[in-house]
């Protein structure tokens, strides 16, 4: 076995979920313009509901996936409701909304450690995708392919429905500009809320995909996949779905390939290293414009 | 006007503090009450995050008192320190109570060393694992180090399956899982296998990948695990997904109730060394099975005898100090100790730390049940 092309494997697998929870925060960030701290509270409570649909209901693991998710994006949707209009309708910038999502954070950390009990539980393992297969002369587990194949589908979809469909291209007016878009016919509070639940949505996707690859979940799980994919944000460029893919890759072998050849308690200075080196020398990322940059400064 | 409200509250104060200092002193801390009962407190942990093994402690430990005709007075402390530290107020402040056991988790361990030190009254650790805890006459620590049976387990077995090879994994940031891997090191290099390196993982650590594709570049006939319970499950878990048919010594951690349930036949062959399991030929431990058995109507588990070992040692060092003797004296009781029977077989004391020679090894089955390994030709 080829341990450095192994270890790349490897760093794809985990830098796809920092990679899906990226794209889903930039969205909210690019879009909505809202900085939101509690978004990895939204991986966390879609790999919770996962979990109790599969250890104590007795659900498949893929249906209660797809409900996952959908937990994940109602509850992007009613923060966004309760939280972040009355700040938009008040015509308050980032600063507020990041505020304000701090309490929401806390609180449905809070609420998340409550249903927990504080302790760690993973998927059953008769449930839930397991072993691995040989692939090209390397060795792929079951769960490293849910995760690339979810980095594959988010970043292909999400970047299509932007770009080349009429609600991706009024989700882009709303994030530009809210007043112009209504006068162009565009409802600007459902597209906030189709934004937020796909925010949501995938945030929980990367939640469920993260459980499953390190067979923990706990009340605390999305908060790494929080200041990870804060970097793949930065790093790839605001607003744009292929460099936050891209960025969450790069973080994702750059990790591994340091605990292999370097040491394993660097892995983490690598990744805010490579956060700061961005931020200094190239704060619009590898795909970033300086237009979406100016977007989120206002 | 501020000034003489300002004295009035210092004097308050004083009067309220010098009336606390004459409470304390009249039910200064002694190993029995007035009626003559001895009395051994407790910092519980039922709740809080050891609270999976909380309960099995407890129960232990009430058997014990049972058995050896003490009162156990229990304080939960949630193995939170500042918990810990304020039920350790409160229990040595009660009359009779003239030394306390508890701590599972070696930083509430090292949270209360000072305090048991500074006020003189003998704490009993019946959980913490990190070294050099102990500091008699205080600090006494019946529960074993799991070094004392990985070196020989490990040994065993690089002798018995024919080993040539190994590799090792620690929690680099943890000095006490450093010392246990340092431990399955040295015993299996003398036991004539390779050391072929080891393998750094940190405590927070929850992706395992690039550390299982480490393990199995070396490819090695043995592994050893010495991470915390939930790491170690996890990467003996993704060594077999990937295809590693070697031989996996891991920390006993990963038999826990709650990791053997939902890892289940994930962990079969993994192999971990451990004073106690139901299963044990040691004449003692089958004597304590039956008893808790027929107390709880359950089987004990590792956790339930460490809670009995402990207050075990507790009460005979209240018996050998004598009726009404106070703490100092009980310290110095325990700490004379220097043999006692226990579950885990003959029990002998240095410096304050428990040592045994009778470690079991232990096979989880195919099924996900740990079962006694009784040698490779049984």
């Amino acid at each position: 076995m080829d341990v450095l092309a192994q270890q790349i494997l490897n760093g794809l697998a985990l830098g796809s979920v920092y990679a899906v929870f990226g794209v889903g925060f930039g969205l909210m960030l690019a879009t909505l313009g809202v900085l939101n701290a509690a978004h990895g509270t939204f991986a966390t409570w879609g790999a919770l509901t996962v979990l109790y649909l599969v250890n104590d209901v007795g659900l498949g693991f893929w249906p209660a996936l797809v409900l996952g998710v959908l937990v994940s994006g109602v509850m992007a949707v009613i923060v966004d409701f309760v939280a972040f209009q009355p700040i938009r309708r008040r015509g308050g910038d980032l600063l507020p909304a990041l505020i304000t999502s701090i309490g929401v954070w806390i609180f449905l950390l809070a609420a998340a450690r409550m249903v927990t009990g504080a302790t760690t539980s993973r998927y059953s393992p008769d449930a839930a995708p397991s072993g691995s297969f040989d692939f090209l002369g390397l060795t792929l587990g079951r769960t490293q392919l849910v995760s690339l194949l979810a980095v594959a589908v988010v970043g292909v979809g999400l970047h299509t429905l932007l770009h080349r469909t009429r609600v991706g291209a009024a989700m882009r007016a709303v994030g530009h500009s809210p007043m112009a878009a209504s006068l162009g016919g565009v409802n600007p509070v459902l597209v906030v809320a189709v934004t937020a639940f796909l925010s949501g949505a995938v945030a929980g996707l990367a939640g469920i995909t993260m459980g499953l690859n390190t067979s923990t979940v706990n009340f605390m799980l999305g908060e790494a996949l929080l200041l990870k994919g804060f970097a793949a944000v930065i790093i790839g460029g605001f607003g744009d779905v292929r460099g936050t893919v891209v960025g969450g890759l790069l973080i994702g072998v750059a990790e591994v390939l340091t605990a292999q050849y370097v040491s394993g308690s660097l892995r983490d200075a690598v990744t805010f290293g490579l956060l700061l080196a961005f931020l200094v020398f190239r704060p619009r990322g590898l795909f970033g414009s300086a237009a979406s940059m100016q977007t989120v400064r206002a | 006007m501020v000034s003489k409200l300002a004295r009035r509250t210092a004097a308050l104060t004083m009067a309220a503090a010098l009336a606390t200092t004459s409470l304390a002193a009249c039910s200064s801390a002694g190993g029995s009450d007035s009626n003559g009962a001895t009395k051994i407190g407790l910092i519980a942990a039922e709740q809080g995050p050891f609270a999976f093994a909380g309960a099995s402690y407890l129960k232990g430990a009430e058997l014990a008192a049972e058995l050896e005709d003490v009162e156990l007075v229990v304080e939960e402390g949630s193995e939170d320190p500042a918990k810990s530290i304020t039920a350790f107020n409160k229990l040595t402040g009660q009359e009779g109570v003239g030394q306390v056991v508890c701590c599972v988790s070696s930083a509430v361990a090292g949270a209360m060393k000072p305090l048991a030190t500074s006020k003189k009254v003998p704490l009993v650790v019946y959980g913490a694992t990190t070294p050099d805890l102990e500091d008699p006459p205080f600090v006494l620590r019946p529960a074993l180090l799991p070094q004392q049976g990985i070196a020989p387990v490990s040994a065993r077995l690089v002798k018995e399956l024919g080993i040539t090879s190994a590799v090792h994994v620690t929690a680099s940031d943890n000095d006490g899982l450093v010392a246990q891997s340092e431990a399955a090191r040295t015993s299996t290099e003398a036991a004539g296998a390779k050391d072929l390196g080891t393998v750094k993982t940190l405590v927070a650590d929850t992706d395992f990948s690039g550390a299982v594709t480490e393990i199995l570049s070396k490819d090695a006939d043995m592994v050893t695990v010495y991470t915390l319970g939930e790491a170690a499950a996890t990467i003996t878990k993704a060594l077999r997904e990937k295809g590693y048919d070697g031989v996996i010594l891991a920390n006993n951690a990963v038999a826990t109730a709650p990791l053997l349930k939902s890892f289940g036949k994930t962990l079969a062959d993994t192999y971990y060394s451990v004073e106690y399991t139901p299963a044990s030929s040691i004449p003692a431990a089958a004597e304590f099975t039956k008893a808790y058995e027929e107390k709880y109507d359950e089987k004990p588990d590792l956790f339930a005898s460490q809670g009995y070992v402990a207050v075990k040692y507790a009460a005979q060092g209240a018996s050998e100090a004598g009726d009404g003797a106070d703490a100092a004296k009980i310290a110095d009781a325990l700490a004379g100790i220097a043999e006692m029977d226990s579950p885990w077989g003959p029990l002998t004391f240095e410096d304050g730390q428990g040592t045994s020679e009778d470690f079991q090894v232990v096979q989880i089955d195919d099924a996900g049940v740990p079962q006694l390994w009784t040698g490779a030709g049984a």
